[in-house]
């Protein structure tokens, strides 16, 4: 499709919401509206952290909303790393061309040993991570890993493995899979450019409609998101997402949306040089995506801690990633821990996150779907 | 008594099985509703494994209607359904055919084409539909055993805010009406029971409140009194003339 088809990040609009003063009865105000719209999701992100009340309010509010759209119960995900063979040279991800060690790239036979692991667990939703490759032209290794979930019993695939092109999207959508993640990493241009010097991702436009062709290509979920503290200003960050899913919402009202905007944590082999956004203005963008989408899944990973991740559960995270392994196989396997695409914080085992839920009034779930949906 | 398909309900409170903090407390809250059908998400059910799953805690006595959910065009549907009937036994199917992932409001159009086929399968269908009324009759028509008419959006607890629809779908359908979606109170399902509605169809209410046991007898109460008023005949809030009209009697004087 031509990049005219596509979403283009307005950074005059968000620049102009970035400088606007908003008054703090224009905060509390917003706390109450229905539609909030972007000026009304900016005074929520923009108001001071520290203002208790406030804060209070908005927690209170998005538990309300949370709970009302997505009942008492929390979707338990596992990643499965396919590859960390990348040519990408992102400057903050441990499978950066740059880093110098040895890549892992499952073969067929231990995906489908893997995915029976990971199916005996009681998960029923996968997400299949991999590196990117060359002109991904390694599709049909993707396609093949998707239909070996199908084969494996899962009843929703999600794929996270770049800014596929409308084709090999269609190729992964055909082979089973239901739903597709894709992060645009920073919507910050500059930044954007800066940190992906080379590779596949060089091209901020080609990510940023990303989206766009894979709706293009039947997918009917899609998750977007954006690391926190890749660009320096995660307010700016958090406005675009709101645009960006705005604009696709508009465009696709039959698509089904989720937000994931991790905290970046340090890799190994690369650096740490990312801005640090603290628990309380992150939980804050987090409760303001609730209130101004309130039909939205929002994704908690386990960079967070366990304190954070029960905690932000009870506000407004409807899914939590569990056991997650950051490096390709690890289920089976447990000898390749060497190269993380990024380290984790919560290391609970499933049983003790299933107690930790339940214990602050939550149930989990493991399936959400049907694999006789996805077939097109 | 309710009868829908020819089975008799002892109850006009039909439950949902979702959102609830543990398949315990749905039990309890089942049990204390003394709903006799209770629907239940083919796509939150694990037919393969041993685990017992949701279906384990739903008490043998409760009919099972399994629901469509997840489906977002006929074609869905009517798959979803032939599962259901597979694994579950049952050829009673609510039908949920939902594109809109914001509002979550149904598709007419699909889901009238899905109607028509699954009548043809055999499947005793029960159709959720946005309220109106001409498409309530294309679906009687069809052959559906009830309409399911939304109350407000799905979860949004707003009461019967398409309720001078709902009056007029109680009025000209044959079949039993069935309040579904937006009920967020007793007072709302008391509501729907005193315009004539057949029964209603309660979820979130229930399964979101601090204590869903205590509120699922409420809903009982709520709709045994609802149906109660209807039925002794309420002072009627008519559109059309009232005979007791003291405007015109000095005509007779």
């Amino acid at each position: 499709m031509k990049k005219s088809e596509c979403f283009i990040l307005n950074e005059a609009e968000i620049n102009e919401l970035l400088d606007r003063t908003f008054t703090s009865s224009r905060a509390y105000a917003a706390l109450e509206k229905e539609q909030l719209g972007i000026s009304g999701f900016a005074a929520l992100i923009k108001h001071d952290k520290n203002d208790n009340l406030f804060y209070e309010k908005l927690a209170v509010k998005a538990r309300e909303a949370t709970r009302a759209r997505f009942g008492l119960v929390k979707g338990l995900y596992i990643p499965l790393y396919l590859s960390s063979a990348c040519h990408n040279s992102c400057s903050y991800c441990g499978f950066s061309i740059e880093n110098k060690t040895k890549r892992v790239t499952l073969s067929m036979d231990e995906i489908k040993k893997e995915l029976k692991a990971i199916r005996a667990k009681g998960f029923s939703n996968i997400l299949l991570v991999s590196g990117e490759l060359k002109n991904f032209s390694n599709i049909d290794y993707l396609a093949e890993a998707v239909a070996s979930a199908r084969s494996a019993g899962f009843h929703s695939i999600a794929v996270e493995l770049g800014a596929l092109d409308e084709q090999p999207a269609l190729m992964l959508a055909k082979a089973g899979a239901n739903s597709f993640v894709l992060y645009q990493e920073t919507y910050h241009r500059e930044t954007y450019e800066k940190a992906h010097a080379g590779g596949l991702k060089a091209g901020y436009r080609l990510r940023l409609g990303g989206a766009d062709r894979a709706i293009k290509a039947r997918f009917k979920q899609v998750t977007l998101g954006f690391l926190v503290g890749l660009y320096s200003d995660p307010m700016f960050e958090a406005l675009a997402l709101y645009s960006h899913l705005s604009y696709l919402k508009q465009k696709y009202w039959d698509v089904e949306f989720s937000v994931s905007f991790p905290r970046m944590t340090s890799a190994a082999g690369v650096g740490s040089a990312f801005k640090k956004v603290d628990d309380r203005q992150y939980a804050q963008m987090l409760m303001a995506f609730r209130l101004a989408f309130p039909e939205n899944g929002i994704n908690l990973s386990t960079r967070e801690t366990p304190k954070f991740r029960d905690g932000m559960a009870n506000i407004c995270a409807t899914h939590l990633s569990v056991e997650s392994k950051t490096h390709p196989g690890g289920y089976i396997d447990k000898s390749g821990e060497a190269l993380a695409q990024f380290d984790i914080h919560d290391n609970r085992s499933l049983l003790e996150m299933t107690a930790a839920l339940k214990g602050i009034g939550y149930d989990v779930y493991f399936k959400d779907w049907e694999m006789e949906l996805n077939r097109l | 008594m309710l009868e829908i398909a020819g089975k008799k309900l002892k109850s006009r409170l039909l439950i949902g099985s979702g959102k609830f903090s543990s398949y315990e407390l749905m039990r309890d809250a089942i049990i204390s509703s003394k709903s006799d059908l209770a629907t239940v998400a083919l796509r939150r059910v694990e037919l393969k494994g041993s685990s017992k799953g949701i279906l384990g805690y739903i008490p043998k006595t409760i009919n099972l209607l399994p629901n469509t959910s997840g489906a977002r065009n006929a074609d869905e549907a009517v798959r979803i359904a032939r599962i259901c009937k597979m694994a579950g036994g049952t050829n009673w199917i609510k039908l949920e055919v939902i594109p809109d992932p914001v509002y979550l409001l149904p598709d007419p159009i699909e889901t009238l084409q899905a109607a028509q086929q699954l009548v043809k399968e055999d499947f005793v269908v029960l159709p959720y539909i946005n309220a109106d009324p001409l498409l309530a009759k294309r679906l009687e028509d069809a052959g559906c055993a009830t309409v399911m008419p939304l109350g407000a959006p799905i979860g949004s607890n707003k009461g019967l805010k398409t309720v001078e629809m709902i009056k007029i779908i109680i009025d000209i359908c044959k079949i039993p009406v069935v309040v579904d979606a937006g009920i967020g109170k007793p007072s709302d399902a008391a509501y729907a029971m005193e315009l004539g509605a057949d029964a209603v169809l309660v979820n979130s209410a229930i399964a979101v409140a601090d204590d869903p046991v205590k509120m699922a007898d409420a809903f009982r109460l709520a709709v045994i009194a609802g149906r109660r008023a209807f039925e002794s005949g309420l002072g009627e809030q008519s559109d059309k003339g009232e005979a007791s009209s003291p405007l015109t009697g000095f005509l007779d004087g």
